[in-house]
């Protein structure tokens, strides 16, 4: 009996595998006999739904052939279908990966001017992950990133399929084009469509992100950073990127007011990097004392202060030190409002926070100093106890 | 027809099935007069739920998810997600009626109609008819089928979207086996015009299991063949060579199982043995009360 079971699913499983590939060969003959493109687009359909990636080698024959006698299908009734045949060629071969097709698929984003031709065969290039074709990909988005065509559907076709190609190349050439569409004229679909591609091109976007952040306008420089922050770059490139943003954001003379406010939230976004990635050493110390001096706003100065008190070291201390000692003169000189209260508690907590014997003698003074409010002085009190 | 609907599904359940009835079968008798009893046994059949396509480096390229209806046998939804979307690019409902698969209706990520088939079937259950619309709702392609006195499917006719006899294919079996059945031992392609257009071979080994399938040409040369593994003296293959008319390596497709003999991970690999990518398969598992027939 066991034998007999046995023999049982034995043929089952023979049968089973059996019967499919003459499916297949049969298609794939149908389309080689096929004529007209009613026909080919039957055998092809038939092909692709098979799911079968033995026949791809048919279906990029397929392409080849359809892309070369183009001109024979030029009349309007022909050309939907003509568009249809390809695009569920195209798709099928980028399921398949099949990758010896991506000079077609190439060609037939250059040749076929149907957009939604062009973008599926970008997308099958992508999906194959043809990095031969990463940079031809990468130009073409940013050339269309740059003004929107003459047809703006035309182009927000293509501009799909080249981020959702470039998304799956995963080429650091791909993050710029994809991060202007993602800011650039297209209609929100596809700008959320880029947005989202961002962080699945590359986990380290530091590089481009730089190139972004030096040379484009304030707004962009916000959202470059702010695509930084969130990738999957080292802690050590964000710090890096956000001390650059910082910095430019103090060198940059803004046009106008809407310019100040974008810097300032460029300046801010990079402070708050500073603080949540506890950024340590001299390089950020000036951006910060530019902040605390020159900020736009009591948050700006504030955020500097924090990001002065995470960062511990003796030039980050020195800084706060500094800081403090100017509000205590000041003080004791009788200058006094809420603001700079305020600023004297956030710099004496903050100075608590680097732990750095450098801010003791300073704090001693404000502790000694009475014209203090009794909360700045509890502040200084509480910070000596914290500083070994 | 389709390929296959969940092709790892019925292979594996059907496996499972029977490889359980199997360690639960009675051993031989004596030679008292054997009665025919039966009795129910439980046996696990691995559902397929999941199928995860992956790029040789390891990186996700995207995932189908197949949804049964509440007793895990009929598949009713298939949804492809690409790794960047939350949403499917594709969904295949299909139809269920009285048991048969009525209808398979392709949409793609927009909700817009891809492909749509239409099946029929005779009095036994057997499919008969397969139409095939396009997204257009136009038909695109159809299919006939026959059945020999065993049961056995004898031919199939495909027609284009006009109703044109394209191709007609012939399926002949070898002598019925010890379980009974017939393994289907030659496929033959022949044009409209029945004139054979190539052939397709399949050979077993001595315990009936799927050895190799070559592919002729009308004029007997071959043009490719298939090949398939086995690690042991039973079970399921651990691979599948494809060769080339030369009988060079064009591309082999590697298998992992599981308990139930389930494949739970394909690895792709070209001709020259570099992986072209691979996938992973979950599964749930289903439990099945069957009767079963015994002697004793």
């Amino acid at each position: 009996m066991k034998r007999l079971v046995s023999l049982l699913a034995l043929f089952v499983l023979g049968a089973t595998l059996a019967l499919a590939d003459e499916t297949a060969e049969v298609y794939r003959r149908l389309y080689l006999e096929a004529q007209g493109l009613s026909q080919k687009y039957a055998a092809a359909l038939n092909l692709v739904q098979l799911q079968d990636p033995s026949v791809a080698p048919i279906l990029s024959d397929a392409l080849t052939e359809l892309i070369n006698t183009q001109k024979d299908y030029s009349r309007p009734s022909d050309q939907e279908l003509y568009g249809r045949t390809l695009r569920i060629v195209a798709q099928a071969l980028g399921d398949y990966k099949y990758i010896d097709a991506a000079p077609s698929l190439w060609d037939a984003v250059q040749q076929v001017p149907d957009p939604l031709v062009k973008a599926e065969a970008l997308i099958a290039l992508g999906k194959m992950r043809a990095l031969d074709y990463a940079e031809r990909i990468s130009l073409l988005l940013r050339d269309l990133d740059f003004k929107p065509t003459d047809d703006p559907d035309f182009g927000e076709k293509v501009a799909y399929g080249a981020i959702l190609s470039l998304e799956k190349l995963k080429d650091v050439r791909g993050f710029s084009p994809v991060f202007f569409a993602s800011v650039g004229w297209y209609s929100q679909r596809v700008r959320q469509q880029a947005a989202s591609a961002l962080p699945n091109i590359v986990d380290d976007p530091t590089d481009p992100i730089a190139q972004i952040i030096r040379n484009e306008p304030a707004d962009r420089k916000v959202l470059a950073l702010n695509a930084e922050i969130n990738s999957k770059a080292p802690d050590d490139h964000k710090i890096q990127t956000a001390i650059l943003a910082l910095n430019l954001g103090h060198e940059k003379v803004p046009a106008d007011k809407i310019d100040a406010r974008t810097f300032s939230e460029l300046r801010k976004s990079a402070l708050r990097a500073l603080i949540t990635l506890r950024a340590q050493g001299d390089a950020p110390v000036p951006g910060c004392q530019n902040s605390y001096a020159k900020g736009y706003d009591d948050e700006e100065r504030l955020l500097a202060l924090a990001a002065l008190g995470v960062n511990g070291t003796d030039p980050a201390a020195g800084a706060l030190r500094d800081i403090i000692l100017q509000l205590n003169t000041d003080q004791q000189s009788g200058v006094t409002d809420d603001t700079r209260n305020r600023m004297a508690r956030a710099a004496i907590e903050n100075a608590a926070q680097t732990k750095n014997k450098l801010v003791r003698p300073v704090l001693m003074s404000v502790a000694a100093n009475d014209k203090w409010s009794g909360n700045i002085i509890l502040a200084a009190q509480n910070a000596l106890k914290a500083i070994p | 027809m389709r390929r296959c609907r969940v092709p790892l599904f019925a292979l594996v359940a059907a496996l499972s099935l029977l490889a359980s009835c199997a360690s639960s079968g009675p051993t031989a008798a004596s030679s008292a007069p054997k009665v025919r009893k039966e009795r129910t046994v439980v046996v696990k059949v691995p559902v397929l739920v999941k199928e995860s396509s992956y790029y040789s480096d390891g990186m996700l390229d995207g995932s189908i998810v197949y949804k049964y209806d509440s007793t895990n046998k009929y598949l009713i939804e298939k949804d492809t997600f690409d790794t960047s979307r939350a949403d499917p690019m594709e969904r295949e409902v299909s139809e269920w009626k009285s048991g048969l698969l009525a209808d398979d209706v392709v949409y793609d990520q927009d909700g817009k109609l891809k492909l749509r088939h239409d099946y029929g079937y005779d009095a036994s259950g057997r499919l008969i008819s397969d139409k095939v619309s396009d997204s257009k709702g136009q038909p695109a392609s159809s299919s006939t089928y026959a059945y020999d006195s065993a049961g056995n499917k004898s031919e199939w006719r495909a027609f284009d979207g006009a109703g044109v006899l394209k191709a007609i294919t012939s399926y002949s079996y070898g002598p019925p086996t010890a379980s009974g059945a017939a393994p289907l031992v030659l496929v033959t392609l022949k044009d409209a015009a029945g004139l054979s257009t190539g052939t397709i071979r399949l050979s077993y080994d001595s315990v009936g299991r799927l050895l190799r399938r070559d592919y002729l040409a009308a004029d007997g040369s071959t043009q490719k063949s298939e090949v398939y593994i086995y690690a042991s003296a039973a079970g399921s293959p651990v691979a599948l060579e494809t060769h080339r008319a030369d009988g060079s390596l064009a591309a082999k497709t590697a298998y992992a199982n599981g308990e139930l003999g389930q494949v739970l991970k394909a690895t792709d690999t070209d001709g020259s043995g570099s992986v072209r990518g691979f996938k992973q398969y979950e599964y749930v598992v289903r439990e099945d009360a069957v009767t079963q027939v015994y002697y004793e």
